[in-house]
């Protein structure tokens, strides 16, 4: 199958951006493991990931580890 | 690229359920993490409350992660992403649907990149830096309302009093600037980037 049409949707989808007909659509070819969506999807993880590490660091709150490792217990 | 290597080596240990092996990958993360987190939400509680939500989620869920041979980096990035615009756009009266639809998609997980593939994206981070000051700053513009804003196209357009099919074809033009630059750089070629 032809997915090139897709070729412009995959970081959109991936960010929950697309249209749920067009979203429905690429994730059905992800799902049943589209070699061409599979390959593109996962170049568009890269960009995106890529896109949203740019974002500035910053500390979170001294106590937010502890209060993560205490609540694990609770899970 | 070792820090990379050495992330995604702790997930092993999470998956064993090892508390000190999230210590040391909330140690190496949660700082950019609550940086991007802190990026999308308005509210420093919320923020904090999201960053806590990720790393419990992937101490539940680090079996099924390391099975999909994922990087943990990825995961990390879009998970925080997801729940930080679901919590906004709830905050602004906005639908959400951002963290729901990952979550599935994320169960076919055979599309994530692995670490290698990560690893090459830190290697060559300051190449991808250039090119993205190479956006034109009106697409720049549209990447950042739908990247850390979570905003679709319609919205955008809403938002600029823009024809939907205009803002459509700038944000996809922008996508594929990125897509292009990004294969170049991260391939062997790598001249007049």
């Amino acid at each position: 199958m032809d997915c090139r049409y897709l070729d412009d949707v995959y970081e959109l989808f991936l960010l929950g951006l697309l249209k749920p007909k067009q979203a429905a659509e690429v994730r059905e070819h992800i799902e049943r493991g589209c070699p061409y969506c599979v390959e593109h999807l996962r170049e568009a993880a890269q960009a995106v990931y890529f896109l949203l590490s740019t974002a500035k660091s910053s500390k979170p709150p001294q106590d937010t580890k502890a209060e993560i490792l205490r609540s694990l217990h609770r899970t | 690229m070792a820090q990379e290597t050495k992330v995604d080596q702790l997930l092993a240990g999470i998956a064993q359920h090892d508390e000190s092996m999230l210590s040391q990958l909330y140690d190496l993360t949660a700082p950019n993490l609550y940086g991007l987190i802190s990026e999308i939400v308005s509210d420093h509680d919320a923020a904090t409350s999201i960053l806590k939500e990720v790393f419990v989620r992937l101490w539940r869920d680090a079996k099924r992660i390391e099975a999909t041979g994922g990087s943990v980096l990825v995961w990390l990035t879009l998970e925080a992403r997801a729940k930080a615009v679901d919590w906004q756009r709830a905050h602004n009266g906005m639908r959400t649907t951002s963290s729901s639809r990952l979550q599935a998609l994320l169960k076919a997980g055979s599309w994530m990149p692995g670490p290698a593939e990560i690893a090459l994206v830190e290697k060559r981070r300051h190449l991808l830096e250039k090119l993205v000051r190479r956006l034109p700053k009106p697409q720049s513009r549209l990447l950042d309302l739908a990247i850390f804003k979570g905003f679709t196209e319609t919205e955008i357009a809403r938002q600029f009093e823009q024809p939907p099919g205009r803002i459509e074809h700038e944000l996809r033009a922008a996508l594929r600037f990125l897509r292009h630059r990004l294969r170049a750089v991260l391939g062997t070629w790598t001249a007049d980037i």
